[in-house]
């Protein structure tokens, strides 16, 4: 129990790095996709439980989209950043990977998925957008920002 | 102790909140875009007091900055004024001596215009006139056909004679000068007698009889009789008369300002002693213009 509060904490305080750097990173669009992924995929599945993660997920989202300050209407980045998580979280949860090519499958899956559905509803909500170049920082540094989730994520045998 | 319903415990409550986070974003998103218009408004209604506080704020730093910037406007005008007037005066200054001259021209330009005689203008170089028998230098000379004994004047009044004269200058002997004597009459009684000099801007006329009346401020003006002057120029004003024991003691301020000179005119050697002026008769008064 200890050990999962002091864990939780520090799950926490790296979200919020993570959100400060990714709100200072503005004048960088892709360094700033690849952190904000990372809260949404990374930090916010390792939550335990599911109105942390999502809550997580729509702030990534929210402060992402106040700072691009050019989208019309605000809120799609927020509502695609808690379905990925919360569908990750759930499928973390029902089928916790034991190896990291199973975590890496799920997690590329996830962020491909966040792409699309990002994409989705912020063009539902600010109206027709084109697709920046963002999403290929994303993937191309998956290996990176992946390698670091995976040490976030405990599996249970992993687990001391 | 009221006990947490099946669908009302903290798990379900934090599925609740979930449900409404998620639902309310998919609403957001959805229909957040009709009413852009209602939370825009909304928004503005909720923020424009800070708006108005901020915009007079910001009006209240403008304007001190405006005031500022007005301020140092001005005192560099100032300064730059400053200087214009220093250098004015300055200018002034360089230019006094010329302006006086100018005047004084203007003045001889005057009096040149009135006196229909042949006169010729010269300058002063020194004026030591306030020594004893000192007299004053002018830059007309023997090469400008001066000879002694020409009379000499300016705009204000007689000055003086020609004394000596060298190739390029020429000595003249002030009114006020011990051995200075000059033809003078008086403006009333228009009795005749000589002028000489007694101190600096003052002379004495003699050979006036004690009969004769003569009041103080009385012009006197030359008399021609010393053949050097034409007749009724200004020489100056009675400042002072007593009977004594022989003739009547005038003492004369004279007209002209001995010692702020510059220009003079020098009358010629043989002028026309008498002019004619054009008198015109006032029109006849009628009794009928005159009731």
């Amino acid at each position: 129990m200890i050990r999962s509060t002091v864990r939780t904490r520090y799950l926490v305080l790296i979200a919020l790095s993570c959100l400060v750097g990714m709100y200072l990173l503005a004048p960088w669009p892709g360094p700033q996709a690849v952190i904000h992924v990372f809260i949404v995929l990374g930090i916010a599945p390792e939550l335990r439980k599911p109105l942390h993660c999502a809550l997580l997920a729509a702030i990534g989202g929210w402060i992402l989209e106040i700072a691009f300050r050019t989208y019309t209407g605000m809120g799609g980045t927020a509502l695609g950043n808690m379905i990925c998580a919360l569908l990750l979280w759930y499928s973390l949860s029902i089928g916790p990977p034991e190896k990291p090519f199973a975590y890496y499958l799920q997690l590329a899956l996830a962020a491909m998925l966040h792409i699309a559905l990002v994409y989705l509803f912020v063009n539902i909500a600010s109206g027709p957008h084109m697709l920046g170049y963002e999403w290929q920082w994303t993937l191309v540094l998956f290996p990176f920002w992946g390698s670091v989730a995976w040490r976030f994520y405990k599996p249970p045998h992993m687990r001391r | 102790m009221k006990r947490d319903g099946q669908l009302w415990n903290p798990v379900w409550r934090e599925r609740y909140i979930l449900f409404v986070l998620v639902f309310g974003h998919l609403i957001w998103v959805f229909l957040g875009r009709q009413a852009h218009s209602i939370w825009f408004s909304a928004a503005d209604f909720f923020t424009s007091p800070v708006v108005s506080i901020s915009a007079k704020w910001e009006n209240w730093r403008y304007d001190r900055s405006q005031k500022i910037k007005n301020l140092d406007a001005a005192q560099q005008e100032l300064d730059t004024l400053r200087a214009e007037l220093t250098a004015l005066r300055l200018e002034r200054q360089r230019d006094s001596a010329r302006l006086i001259e100018a005047d004084e021209a203007i003045n001889l330009l005057g009096l040149k215009s009135l006196l229909p005689i042949e006169m010729q203008t010269a300058r002063i170089i020194a004026n030591n006139r306030e020594a004893k028998y000192g007299a004053i230098v002018i830059d007309l000379g023997e090469d400008h056909g001066i000879k002694a004994d020409q009379g000499v004047i300016c705009a204000e009044g007689v000055v003086g004679r020609i004394w000596a004269v060298g190739r390029s200058q020429s000595i003249v002997l002030p009114l006020d000068a011990y051995n200075a004597s000059t033809g003078v009459m008086l403006a009333r009684s228009r009795a005749t007698g000589v002028l000489q000099g007694v101190n600096p801007g003052l002379s004495t006329i003699r050979y006036i009889s004690n009969q004769e009346t003569v009041q103080l401020g009385e012009p006197v003006y030359t008399s021609s009789l010393d053949r050097v002057f034409p007749k009724a120029l200004l020489v100056g004003y009675v400042s002072e008369v007593y009977p004594g024991s022989v003739e009547m003691y005038i003492e004369v301020t004279l007209a002209a300002p001995l010692d702020r000179l510059g220009l003079l005119f020098v009358l010629p050697s043989n002028p026309q002693l008498e002019f004619n002026p054009k008198f015109e008769l006032p029109p006849p008064i009628s009794k009928r213009d005159g009731k």
